[in-house]
């Protein structure tokens, strides 16, 4: 497309690239999150060790398809899972505190101001017979023991931060009256309103136009910068996640399959589902041509495979894939036999008929496997066989 | 099974226009709250023009209320035009009414973007495969419609075990399978796939896109792709048009849209898409909009994007510009009082 670049209406220049601070201590720490459903047919397990960590002035997106618990490992950061959900092992710890193992008030107290999330669908989460003025400031007023003039001048402040025109006058207008993208400001106003450092949007664009969910994202990517926030965007869309995130984290039925800084995930894609997924996305080069697709489906969480949990989708699945893959970390080049293919990673991506390779990677350095933690800074990690040297011997 | 396809109507020749709709207008009335008394009219489609030629997709694109999915629904005449005309294989569909209306409807077939919702779900796979064809009873012969439903359903990719399943049992992607067998049954020349892929598992999307697109190739059909995901129908179509609050604001083969928009509602929606590789994140929402799609409504005075485009001068807000072709090629329409390439480096907006 040739769009003159020197046309910019209404924008702010992209935001450069935080440096990263290895130092800093993650603000929210997932690890080992394990939970479970209760079905009518026993426990459904929806999350199977799930470690990610979120850092001051950071963007981690979590990207996934329906049902590969993207959504639930936000709910138990909040502490909203439906009834029927538990969790049965790890940890979240946020502000020095675990979250799964804490009492109920203490619990509270450590997630009061410090996360809040925007949820995908603003019509339904807002309350239809409140002003929304009221509902952006409740949370404050009913915590600061805030006056109701204060908390009026508190939201009309905040709607001016999110971008809502004549705030003063539509404080008390209630939420049928706002556009869908209004809606989702309304939505990020109140989710800021006890300033949290950490805060979760789920699909926050899924509902909106493509121009709106533009806006949208600016939005968020200036909120981030001005307050220093961590941010977790959880996603399915893949165009949103190149433009948002330092770091990705690709969930897969219940886990995160591979996690990394947003360049070297989409630059050199380690697991075998994240460089199907990206190789299956419609480029330019491919119009004309069939797409290099996945098959099959997303399993069901109550029929998810033993062993990797793709390996039923898998090109280049082995037998050894029928146990559990091993969780490998790593700096720098791609290890084992799926970094000897880097070179002709594109034109293998997604294709059904290549078989597994043979040769094993001898990769010298950098490989560690199986550590406690999330990666940080630099580092990546992904659970695949493909990544040890000798899996296929 | 492509000949037993072909084998109801004639097939029209190659690259033949198979779809051609001229001036098409659709208005509601307005009513009060609670249903009482009128307030005027909502204008949703207002004066659309459209060809698609045989084998060949076009892609329509706008945003939410831009009127793209009230074409569909004219198209297939589940809602009938205002005004304007839609011929259907020669067939003036607008025009038809009772039988005749019924039988030209074979021709044009409508894949609806949810097969969560557009199923029924007490019926069989093979139930909802059969259900076109005693609608129209006239086309298979009642000893052959096992025979077709199997033929059908391998078609979509769907093994003969999925017949007795009910859509519960089956993916996202098995059920538009479904939805697309459905609107095979009558052997139609074009389809109207709305939204197509936008429900489904983007791990599933390829495969759906990749099952319409051998479709086209093997049955010679016609395809009106309505999307908001720009990369699909840059994928899939021959030609673009590009909706806007009711009209048709650019048109033009798939380069001379993508490569060189005309309109700036398209530039703005193309920067606006986010592309799946940081390495283009300086260029993301570079020409991000201002405001939002303004009340159908309460349309601005003349042009109805003025209110949101940064070109915007005196005369955009006098007259509405109509579609223009383009100095570049007489096959890119465009209208705009400002089209093309930049205006200059000082170009803002206001």
């Amino acid at each position: 497309m040739t769009l003159d670049d020197d046309v910019v209406t209404g924008t702010v220049e992209p935001r450069a690239d935080v440096a990263v601070r290895q130092a800093d201590p993650p603000l929210l720490e997932v690890a080992g999150l394990r939970v479970q459903f209760r079905t009518a047919r026993g426990p459904v397990t929806v999350l199977d060790g799930v470690d990610y960590q979120v850092h001051r002035g950071r963007t981690l997106a979590v990207v996934g398809e329906s049902g590969s618990g993207k959504s639930v490992t936000a709910r138990a950061i909040m502490g909203i899972l439906p009834r029927t959900a538990s969790i049965v092992g790890g940890s979240i710890r946020l502000a020095g505190v675990d979250l799964v193992r804490a009492r109920e008030s203490v619990r509270r107290a450590a997630r009061g101001a410090r996360v809040a999330m925007v949820f995908q669908d603003a019509l339904s989460a807002l309350n239809p017979v409140l002003p929304v003025g009221y509902q952006i400031v409740e949370g404050c007023r009913r915590k600061g023991g805030m006056s109701r003039a204060e908390g009026r001048r508190r939201a009309v402040e905040l709607m001016d931060q999110v971008g809502i025109p004549a705030a003063r006058a539509r404080v008390g207008a209630f939420p049928h009256e706002f556009s869908g993208g209004m809606r989702q400001r309304v939505m990020i106003a109140m989710a800021l309103a006890r300033d949290p450092e950490v805060l979760i949007a789920d699909e926050p664009t899924t509902a909106l136009d493509v121009t709106i969910q533009a806006q949208i994202l600016r939005l968020l990517a200036d909120l981030q910068t001005q307050r220093n926030m961590g941010l977790v965007m959880i996603t399915h869309d893949m165009g949103v996640v190149a433009n948002t995130a330092d770091e990705i984290a690709v969930m897969y039925a219940g886990r995160i399959v591979e996690q990394g800084s947003a360049s070297e995930v989409f630059g050199t894609p380690a697991h075998p589902y994240t460089r199907a997924l990206l190789g299956s996305i419609p480029r330019p080069e491919l119009r004309g041509q069939r797409l290099p697709a996945i098959a099959g489906s997303p399993p069901d969480p109550s029929a998810t495979p033993s062993g990797c949990p793709f390996r039923s989708r898998c090109p280049q699945a082995m037998p050894v894939c029928g146990t559990r893959p091993p969780v490998v970390r790593w700096r720098g080049p791609l290890p084992g036999s799926i970094g000897d293919e880097a070179g002709g990673l594109d034109a293998r991506i997604g294709d059904e008929t290549s078989s597994p390779r043979a040769e094993i990677g001898d990769e010298a350095g950098g490989l560690a496997s199986d550590a406690g933690g999330a990666p940080g800074s630099g580092e990546r990690m992904a659970a695949c066989h493909l990544l040890t040297p000798g899996a296929q011997s | 099974m492509t000949a037993a396809l072909r084998s109801g109507t004639p097939a029209p020749g190659p690259g033949e226009v198979v779809l051609r709709v001229a001036d098409l207008v659709k208005t509601y009335p307005i009513r009060g709250a609670l249903g009482g008394g009128g307030r005027g009219t909502l204008t949703a489609v207002d004066g659309v023009s459209l060809t698609l030629r045989r084998g060949q997709t076009l892609g329509l694109v706008g945003e939410s209320g831009s009127g793209k999915s009230t074409v569909a629904k004219l198209l297939v005449a589940v809602e009938r035009p205002t005004a304007g005309t839609i011929e259907v294989v020669g067939k003036p569909m607008h025009a038809l009414t009772g039988s005749r209306l019924r039988r030209a409807r074979r021709d044009i077939q409508l894949v609806f973007q949810d097969p969560y919702t557009s199923l029924d779900p007490r019926l069989t796979v093979a139930d909802l495969v059969a259900e076109p064809l005693s609608i129209h009873p006239e086309l298979v012969p009642r000893r052959r419609r096992a025979a077709r439903i199997a033929e059908l359903l391998d078609m979509v990719g769907l093994a003969s075990g999925f017949a007795d399943r009910l859509p519960h049992q089956l993916s996202g992607g098995q059920r538009q399978r479904v939805g697309i067998a459905r609107a095979l049954a009558l052997q139609p020349s074009i389809l109207v796939l709305d939204e197509p892929v936008s429900a489904l598992d983007m791990s599933v999307q390829a495969q759906i896109v990749n099952l319409l697109t051998d479709l086209q190739d093997e049955l010679g059909l016609s395809y009106v792709f309505i999307a908001h995901d720009l990369g699909v129908v840059a994928h899939v179509s021959d030609e673009i048009a590009v909706m806007y609050l009711g009209r048709i604001v650019e048109r033009g083969t798939h380069d001379e849209v993508f490569g060189t928009p005309a309109h700036p509602f398209t530039m703005a929606l193309l920067s606006a898409i986010p592309e799946p590789d940081p390495a283009a994140r300086p260029h993301f929402g570079r020409r991000l909009l201002a405001g939002e799609t303004p009340s159908p409504i309460a349309l601005p005075s003349g042009c109805r994007f003025r209110t949101r485009c940064w070109r915007a001068t005196e005369i955009c807000a006098q007259t509405e510009p109509g579609l223009q072709a383009q100095e570049s090629s007489p096959s890119h329409l465009a209208a705009c009082h400002h089209p093309g390439a930049s205006g200059g480096a000082d170009e803002r907006h206001p």
